[in-house]
């Protein structure tokens, strides 16, 4: 649920002068609010370094970091650990005694 | 290169053997496993090796690339036949050839190889998928972290060697190598917190 606390407020005359023409230029207008959020999480995983994807996520594994922020951070990345050790577990389950050599 | 069209059960591509072949593991994997690639990744290592230059920095992609596909031609032009290297018909080309040529290769011989080993993610799903159309067999395809892995099951290296050798992956392959690192270490079930440095982690 939406709270005040969770409102986001920047400064941008530019922008708003932009977001006001497309607004207006469209018959329903735009959802100035989806775009920005969507945009903000797209920027910010952007300008993640390896190294701070990284410590991202051994914070989220040491459950220092929430759900919903990891998400916007890390994309898909999550459930794509998750995909990986089932392929990984099912892997470990077949047969591997003619992978040595004699 | 051994090039008698001996198949066996690992199949490796490209980058997966320059990730491992990078690691302190890759002679004990050389000493211990069989390997198959195909010729396009053959060929894709020597133009690896070609193309980059020995003395590249530590720590850049370019050294990673020239000694990884050093190490690997080694292991692929030894006089052995532990690592083998098949012929791929149709030979596929463009940027994903070496991928594509293991996706052909595992099609024409499904009962062949049980393990597929890729560094790419979309390449392991699209893998994925031929084994899983495949009639009677049983395959998989895994990050290059499963032949760490296979030596640490066979209790060819210590659970300390293998930590090492996942944190010389993660050195080279960043974000990508940390996520196939983290579902080995779920999936086994190991913890290498306590021989890997904070800052690699």
């Amino acid at each position: 649920m939406s709270t005040n606390n969770d409102k986001i407020q920047f400064r941008g005359q530019a922008e708003k002068e932009a977001t006001q023409v497309v607004d207006e230029l469209r018959l329903g207008g735009i959802n100035v609010s989806e775009l920005a959020r969507q945009g903000l999480a797209e920027k910010l995983r952007e300008t993640l370094s390896d190294e701070e994807r990284i410590a991202l996520h051994q914070r989220y594994n040491k459950g220092e970091l929430s759900d919903d922020a990891a998400k916007v951070l890390l994309g898909d990345a999550i459930a794509e650990i998750d995909r990986e050790r089932e392929a990984f577990e099912a892997a470990t389950e077949l047969e591997t005694t003619d992978v040595y050599q004699e | 290169m051994v090039d008698d069209d001996v198949r066996h059960p690992v199949l490796v591509d490209t980058d997966a053997v320059i990730a491992v072949g990078n690691t302190s593991l890759w002679p004990r994997i050389v000493e211990t496993l069989k390997l198959t690639t195909t010729n396009v990744c053959y060929h894709e290592l020597t133009r690896h090796k070609r193309e980059t230059n020995e003395h590249a920095r530590d720590g850049t992609r370019e050294k990673w690339l020239h000694d990884g596909a050093t190490a690997a031609l080694d292991a692929f032009d030894a006089e052995t036949d532990s690592c083998t290297v098949v012929t791929c018909v149709p030979r596929p080309h463009g940027e994903d050839a070496g991928e594509q040529s293991l996706r052909t290769e595992i099609e024409q011989y499904p009962d062949s190889y049980r393990f597929a080993i890729l560094m790419d993610k979309h390449g392991r799903r699209s893998i994925n998928r031929v084994f899983s159309q495949a009639d009677g067999t049983e395959g998989k395809a895994v990050a290059p972290t499963f032949l760490l892995y296979l030596l640490l099951d066979a209790g060819e290296c210590t659970v300390e060697a293998f930590c090492h050798a996942c944190g010389d992956l993660l050195r080279g392959e960043g974000w990508v190598g940390y996520q196939a690192i983290q579902a080995a270490w779920e999936a086994i079930p190991v913890d290498c917190a306590q021989y890997l440095s904070d800052d690699l982690l």
